[in-house]
């Protein structure tokens, strides 16, 4: 009896456990829609939002940002990652702050945040991220990732041998003599990253020598990533020393012969990430246009663009690989950032070309 | 027949026609018409350049402002800018050879010979103009690129290897050359049209041939249009960034501008490398209208006198064909290679697949992107251009038709940011108004204002070298007849320098329609124009569906070139 009456009190303790349990959930639940239901009225209260960035993502986020919101206008500008950031800077300068969120390269983003320029933000979506979408230092979140690795036209290197990892660029085949084609690591954030990335792997000699290799096989300098991919797809310059997935992936889905290729010791992730300005004339627009960047919904849309989401539960893009399951160098963009001459100079030293 | 000879045509040196002498009241109001001018210009074209030299040379410490020169002590020692400055001289000058003999040849050929379809080979020939310079650049990337190039492939499978390479100085002064050339052809084609044959007509009943007219009286009088439209192509391709980034930087032939560029895409942007190499296109500039200015000082060129006429025509029995096929060399070469290229690049599912597609031509009514951008881009384009031919008329009647005191000065102001790179110009714009308290920073009257700064000289060359054919004597007669200076100017002036007038039209329409560096520091989502959408898409690789936004944009120009030219011959077939 007494175990009957303990067992009756077990159960009813646990049932009302259980109910209190699922009634703080849903005081929980109500009190973040209510959160948001006031986000959004602040937001639309503000009624616009300036968004500066990428020219391939910030159109597809502002386009279902827009038509989920319509009672915000948007603005934005997008280029080239420093070059937007610089005028970011200029207008912070002049005391004339337009921008409300920066959303794009990473290492811009990280560059405005220790420069004072961002406001220490964290979404609240990032529980749905994946390891990927958060960064180690926070303060802000990445939006989408990119992924780089070696890209050549197959046709016209149909009879060639290929590159199947980087320090196949030590000594590199004479058949990829006038082939090759790199960008700029002072005006490109992914061929920053990239080089980076070999130099934190492979060190100043052996990174040193895979560069001088390039440059020793004729190898040449592009303006952009956009420049080395037409030229890739026409067969002017059929091998890539790299080149990026969103200049990439697009001519490859209408059927241009080229194919991305994952190095031996790994491609490097390289991801576009989300900062809200100090100085956001519109914070709260600002906010609810970097958690919506987060969502399911956006994620896909990246997703289904050829760019790789950063959310748990959201495929990656069809015909890419899988990012998790990619064998990715190493990067400490952070770290890379605080020896940027020094690696910049090392690329200008190695490979010949000048960066300004 | 030299130049001097036709000095006596024109007003006495040293006197001043009647119609301007100069009453106490009248110097009064000169005066404020000219400050006005000059404080209209400054803010325009004059501002922005001090802003960015300020910018350069002006750095922050401690919270406060000090002068530092690291920038010139730097551009100085590096080697790398020396030769960028260099390559400058030498691309620019061959350019301008290049630009000005198929520019002459061509206005001479089309005014006043019996070229068949003069009119139609002149339309076709301002066309290179409307394609954008990168995608003109492109286009030759195609045709003069090792390995794939279009002369190439064909001249490799004869066994004659790769003739062609594109990147290289001669590349490059050919590409910007044969784009520049119109520019030329347009201002020499509008003073041969004011030309009065009466000059020509007494050279060959003195006994001269053809050929010895041709050099001896109708080049030399069309001289000032000569020099000015070679100054023009010079001041042009110095300032030119797309060609010589896309071009130049693959075999590292690097110019200033490209310099500029890279300057600009850095962290953190040395503002100060940025203003010494604008000031050394800027100096480029100057020296070459100086030269200018010292080339024709003490002539007069008038050609346009009271008496009426018509341009002479001269009648070419079978040599006209032989013209009309070098001529249609030229379009193939210039026009319809590259727009061949443009529009089989456009139906392609990507560039030369040989699979096509007219998903990217139906891109341009199906998106909205290219709606509103095309709206843009319209706006933009009609008011800056109106705007610009309309100041840049004030300014020429000033400098070509009065003696205030420092007209000279409101030439200058203009011509400046005329060499200096539109990106670099453009910061000094955003520097500018993001300075001064009101603004209209982040409006489309920003990229207005920016646009008009830049290329008010262009409007003041063409203007003006056609207004200096024209002798004072006609607005003299109008002001005697009881006309009064409005009256003058509406029913005499005007109507003389139309022809010029429309061409700075559609010449500046022609720059803005595709201008793509000027807007690119400007512009946000509201003010985003077409140029910005192509410069987009080509970031992501989309080369087909560039060439099709290549191909609207070429339409606009065009059209709108046929709609002006249509124009004004309704009105010519009106008035006579």
């Amino acid at each position: 009896m007494t175990s009957t009456k303990t067992r009756r009190g077990v159960l009813r303790g646990l049932a009302t456990a259980s109910t209190l349990a699922l009634l703080a959930s849903l005081s929980v639940t109500q009190s973040a829609r209510a959160a948001d239901a006031a986000l959004i009225a602040a937001a639309e209260k503000e009624g616009q939002i300036v968004v500066y960035g990428d020219p391939f993502t910030v159109p597809l986020l502002l386009k279902a940002f827009g038509a989920k919101y319509p009672k915000i206008k948007v603005t934005s500008a997008t280029g080239d990652g420093w070059q937007i950031y610089n005028r970011f800077v200029a207008e912070n300068g002049a005391n004339r702050p337009l921008m409300d969120v920066m959303y794009q390269a990473e290492d811009t983003v990280i560059t405005a945040k220790t420069s004072g320029y961002l406001a220490n933000f964290t979404s609240s979506e990032v529980g749905s991220l994946t390891k990927l979408g958060l960064p180690a230092g926070g303060g802000y979140v990445r939006g989408n990732g990119n992924l780089i690795m070696f890209a050549y036209n197959h046709e016209a290197m149909a009879k060639k041998p290929l590159p199947k990892d980087w320090t196949d660029y030590i000594t590199p085949p004479a058949e990829w003599e006038g082939l090759g084609a790199m960008s700029n690591p002072g005006s490109s954030s992914a061929t920053f990253a990239t080089i980076a990335a070999l130099y934190q792997t492979y060190g100043a000699e052996k990174g040193g020598a895979i560069l001088k290799g390039f440059r020793s096989a004729k190898g040449e300098l592009n303006p952009s990533m956009g420049v080395m991919a037409t030229k890739l797809q026409t067969g002017e310059r059929p091998l890539d020393f790299f080149n990026i997935t969103t200049a990439v992936s697009g001519i490859i889905a209408k059927g241009a012969p080229v194919t991305m290729a994952v190095p031996a010791s790994g491609g490097v992730a390289q991801f576009n990430a989300i900062g809200i300005s100090a100085k956001a004339p519109n914070p709260n627009a600002a906010r609810l246009l970097a958690d919506f960047a987060l969502t399911a919904e956006m994620q896909a849309v990246f997703s289904e663009a050829g760019v790789y989401p950063v959310r748990t539960g959201v495929a990656s893009p069809k015909g890419l690989p899988v990012l998790t399951e990619v064998k990715l160098m190493d990067l400490d963009l952070e770290k890379a950032l605080k020896d940027r001459e020094t690696i910049l100079n090392w690329w200008a030293t190695s490979t010949g070309f000048s960066y300004r | 027949m030299s130049t001097e000879t036709t000095a006596h045509v024109g007003p006495p040196q040293g006197e001043m026609p009647s119609l301007f002498k100069r009453s106490p009241s009248r110097s009064l109001r000169q005066a404020g018409w000219l400050t006005l001018a000059c404080m209209v210009l400054a803010v325009f074209s004059l501002f922005p350049l001090i802003a960015l030299v300020v910018r350069g040379f002006v750095e922050t410490e401690g919270g406060r402002l000090i002068l530092t020169f690291s920038a010139v002590k730097t551009v100085m020692s590096q080697s790398g800018y020396w030769f960028a400055a260099w390559n400058t001289v030498v691309v620019s000058i061959g350019s301008m050879i290049l630009a000005a003999v198929i520019g002459v040849i061509l206005a001479w050929c089309l005014v006043r010979t019996n070229v068949p379809f003069a009119r139609l080979l002149e339309q076709l020939a301002t066309m290179p103009i409307f394609i954008p310079p990168f995608i003109g650049a492109f286009a030759w990337v195609l045709i003069g690129a090792p390995r794939i190039g279009l002369f190439n492939l064909p001249a490799k499978g004869l066994g004659f290897g790769e003739p062609l390479d594109i990147y290289t100085y001669t590349g490059l002064i050919w590409t910007i050359g044969i784009y520049i050339a119109p520019y030329v052809m347009m201002i020499v084609a509008s003073a041969l049209r004011n030309m009065d044959p009466s000059l020509e007509e007494a050279a060959q009943v003195a006994g001269l041939s053809r050929v010895q007219t041709m050099f001896r009286i109708t080049l030399p009088v069309v001289a000032p249009s000569i020099l000015s439209g070679s100054v023009l192509a010079f001041v042009i391709s110095i300032g030119l960034f797309g060609t010589p980034v896309l071009l130049g930087m693959t075999k590292e032939i690097y110019l200033v501008t490209a310099r500029i560029y890279l300057e600009l895409q850095q962290f953190p942007p040395s503002f100060g490398i940025v203003a010494v190499l604008a000031i050394y296109l800027m100096i480029l500039s100057v020296i070459a209208n100086l030269l200018q200015g010292w080339a024709l000082r003490g002539r007069s060129f008038v050609t346009v006198t009271g008496k009426g006429f018509r341009p002479r025509i001269i009648q070419l029995a079978a040599g006209r064909y032989v013209v009309a096929s070098i001529i249609w060399l030229y379009l193939l070469l210039t026009v319809i290679g590259p727009i061949i290229i443009i529009v089989a690049a456009s139906v392609s599912t990507y560039t030369w697949s040989g699979k096509f597609t007219w998903n990217n031509i139906a891109f341009l009514w199906e998106s909205q992107d290219v709606r509103s951008t095309l709206w843009n881009s319209l706006i933009i384009t009609i008011l800056a251009a109106s705007a610009t031919t309309v100041l840049g008329l004030i300014v020429s009647w000033i400098t070509a038709r009065t003696r205030m005191r420092g007209r000279q000065f409101l030439e200058h102001v203009v011509l400046l940011p005329m060499s200096v790179p539109s990106l670099a110009f453009a910061l000094g714009v955003s520097f500018f108004w993001l300075w001064v308290p009101w603004s209209v920073y982040g409006t489309v009257w920003i990229i207005i204002i920016g646009l008009i700064g830049r290329y008010i000289s262009y409007s003041v060359r063409s203007i003006t070298s056609s207004l200096i054919q024209i002798h004072p004597e006609l607005e003299e007669s109008a002001r005697i007849s009881g006309f009064g200076w409005g009256s003058t100017m509406w029913r005499v002036t005007l109507p003389l320098v139309l022809p010029a007038i429309i061409s700075s039209w559609v010449m500046v329409y022609s720059i803005f329609i595709s201008e793509l560096s000027m807007v690119l520091p400007l512009y946000t989502t509201s003010s985003r124009t077409l140029s910005i959408l192509s410069f987009d898409t080509w970031a992501v690789g989309e080369f087909s569906l560039v060439a099709s936004l290549s191909l609207l944009q070429l339409l606009l120009g065009v059209g709108v070139m046929w709609f002006v030219t249509h124009i004004t011959k309704q009105r010519q077939i009106a008035a006579t």
